[in-house]
């Protein structure tokens, strides 16, 4: 099958699952023009290409599709390899095709195919023709415009292009999607808030967290995560202890974590035994984040102590990583975890601390199985007198 | 306790646990540790042996020169290098000649370490060797080797130092400078006066406290001249110079 033949099936594919959207209508004539923001140095598929391409993705087998869906923009540019590390059969013209992809698309007629495939029926194809279309030449303003398209499927795409593209200026937009938009639009709106890490979004973000759908307040949550502002750690911390979903309330924790702030030790001790795993290891990696962190709280030294080893090691590499002079006697006691990375970490701990106290414990990890282990702790054993506490006799 | 248990584990079969090791009895400072740590000079990994020199080096009272000796042949820059500081810490001559013929090791920094040692050592017999050095391609390696002609108070001939006062490091320039203030009968004050003109201002200032310890009517002459100089510390220094020998 001819290359025009196939962009023919594909312009016809796309213009079929084609929701009429107002605001292309609106404007149906505007040329699309470059913005200063996006890459147009090198350039991007054409309409033939554009077309080939989303009617084949609609076509084949769906992983094949997801899989390029995420390739598009993670990828080096194939020139200068003069086609070494290529079979030697493969043609010159795929690769040429294929950073074609990677560029930034500027072409008028791409550029409606690829804005027309965003109401198309199959999602990856709608993904892809995003992310192309959020990365092409296109300007911020008609994404915008997109946004508030009368088909959801196209205010979602709309709202992932923006991310995509690291389009800015777009948040009020983005704001009003979240809002007022169904589900899936407010999710992602609130991941393509988070993607662009504005404080300006946190106002509106805390609201949507407080969202009836678990999906909107896991998105909000994430986004909230990603931006860092501390004006949402109430927010976060009551999420995490009441939030009755536990993806949100372990995304809360995480986020918690990545602010790192001291405030959060009582919302994050309390998750500690929550009744979901993944929250508990959550919140356990959260207190391990927490800057000004002195000593272990009573919580943590209990979950070292747990049965669950997974719940145990996080809980250890977070005691050991705080060099608490009174949690010696729990450090000691975890020297002898079936886990190597808990001993090197103790041993490294049990150094710094420098007392004494730990010369046995450390003199039994010299014999360890592990060679890590045996060199942190003949590292450590060299502290101890360092840090001023003499060997004992 | 610990020490003989580290002491057991210099001889790990993981070259990273024996590293270990050596650094933590250095730490200790224990003596016990000094034959283990002598065994390592001959480890089959260099970071081992480095750091077995680098431990080593915190027991130079309890250690003979011939103990250390064998580890300036090492393959190892680093190691040759800390063989020599260990020498030149234990202070006995019988190391002078191994050191001397390091002065031709192809590496610039165990040259400067090895110079560096023998003037700890005090040797006066190394003179002559000392001052080929002063014709190493590499400058740092010249003023070691300057500084270390004037810690023995070796005699240098003038024209090896008058060729030191135009070398191309302003370093090499400087310890050539500090050379003749203990060498004042050595000082010519026109060679001096010329370097109140260098491209380096701690130089320029040298020359000029050279000049005001000359005592002699020619460097009084010099000393004049700088006080038109464009170098304000230099101005400054001639002042005081001139205004403490009216």
């Amino acid at each position: 099958m001819s290359p025009l033949r196939l962009a023919v099936v594909g312009v016809t594919i796309a213009a079929a699952t084609w929701t009429t959207s107002a605001a292309l209508r609106s404007s149906p004539a505007t040329p699309f023009t470059t913005t200063s923001a996006r890459d147009s140095s090198r350039p991007g598929a054409d309409s033939a290409r554009v077309a080939m391409l989303l009617a084949s993705l609609g076509r084949g087998d769906a992983l094949v599709c997801d899989l390029l869906s995420e390739q598009i923009g993670n990828y080096w540019w194939s020139d200068d390899d003069h086609g070494i590390g290529a079979f030697g059969d493969a043609k010159h013209q795929l690769m040429s095709a294929r950073d074609s992809l990677n560029g930034s698309i500027g072409q008028a007629g791409a550029l409606r195919l690829l804005t027309t495939a965003l109401g198309a029926d199959d999602p990856c194809v709608r993904k892809v023709a995003a992310k192309l279309l959020g990365r092409s030449q296109i300007e911020t303003a008609r994404l915008v415009a997109l946004l508030g398209d009368a088909a959801p499927r196209v205010r979602e795409a709309a709202a992932y292009a923006i991310a995509a593209g690291h389009h800015r200026d777009a948040h009020t937009a983005l704001e009003a999607l979240l809002r007022s938009g169904g589900t899936d639009e407010a999710a992602m709106a609130a991941w393509a808030l988070g993607e662009a890490e504005d404080s300006a979004a946190v106002p509106a973000l805390l609201q949507s967290a407080k969202s009836s759908a678990a999906r909107v307040r896991l998105a909000s949550v994430v986004a909230l995560g990603e931006i860092k502002d501390e004006r949402s750690l109430p927010l976060l911390e009551r999420a995490l202890t009441d939030d009755q979903d536990a993806a949100v309330r372990a995304r809360a924790a995480h986020a918690i974590g990545e602010m790192g702030m001291m405030r959060s030790i009582n919302a994050l001790n309390t998750a500690i035994s929550d009744g979901t795993p993944a929250v508990r290891y959550a919140a356990i990696e959260a207190i391990g984040e927490l800057h000004d962190l002195e000593h272990p709280s009573a919580a943590l030294l209990q979950a070292a102590r747990s049965s669950d080893p997974k719940l145990q090691r996080l809980a250890a590499m977070a005691i050991a990583e705080i060099h608490d002079p009174t949690s010696i006697d729990a450090l000691i006691a975890l020297a002898i975890v079936d886990d190597r990375d808990v001993r090197m970490k103790v041993s490294e701990a049990l150094g710094s601390i420098g007392s004494a106290k730990a010369s046995g414990a450390l003199m039994r990890l010299l014999k360890d199985s592990d060679a890590e282990v045996r060199r942190a702790a003949a590292e450590a054993l060299g502290q101890i007198s360092e840090n001023g506490n003499s060997e004992p006799q | 306790m610990a020490v003989p248990a580290l002491i057991a584990v210099l001889t790990d079969r993981n070259k990273d646990v024996r590293q270990a090791a050596c650094e933590s009895l250095g730490n200790l400072h224990d003596a016990r540790a000094v034959s283990g740590l002598l065994a390592r000079m001959s480890d089959e990994s260099q970071d081992v042996r480095e750091q077995a020199l680098d431990a080593l080096s915190n027991f130079a009272e309890e250690l003979t020169a011939a103990q250390i000796m064998p580890a300036l042949q090492d393959a190892r820059p680093n190691v040759r290098a800390r063989a020599t500081e260990i020498l030149g810490q234990i202070g006995d001559r019988a190391a002078s000649p191994a050191l001397v013929r390091l002065l031709n090791d192809a590496s610039h920094e165990v040259r400067q370490h090895a110079i560096a040692a023998l003037s700890q050592l005090k040797d006066p017999s190394v003179g002559p060797a000392m001052l080929a050095a002063l014709k190493d391609t590499e400058g740092e390696v010249r003023s070691a080797a300057l500084d270390a002609l004037r810690e023995l108070k070796a005699q240098i001939p003038e024209a090896q130092i008058n060729a030191a006062l135009v070398d191309s490091s302003p370093d090499v320039r400087q310890k050539a400078l500090e050379y003749l203030k203990d060498n004042l009968t050595l000082a010519n004050a026109a060679a001096i006066r010329r370097m109140l003109d260098d491209s380096n201002g701690d130089v320029r200032e040298q020359a000029v406290d050279l000049l005001a310890e000359m005592h002699n009517p020619d460097a009084r002459a010099a000393l004049k001249l700088a006080l038109n100089s464009t170098d304000h510390n230099v101005r400054r220094r001639a002042v005081e110079a001139l205004g403490e020998r009216p």
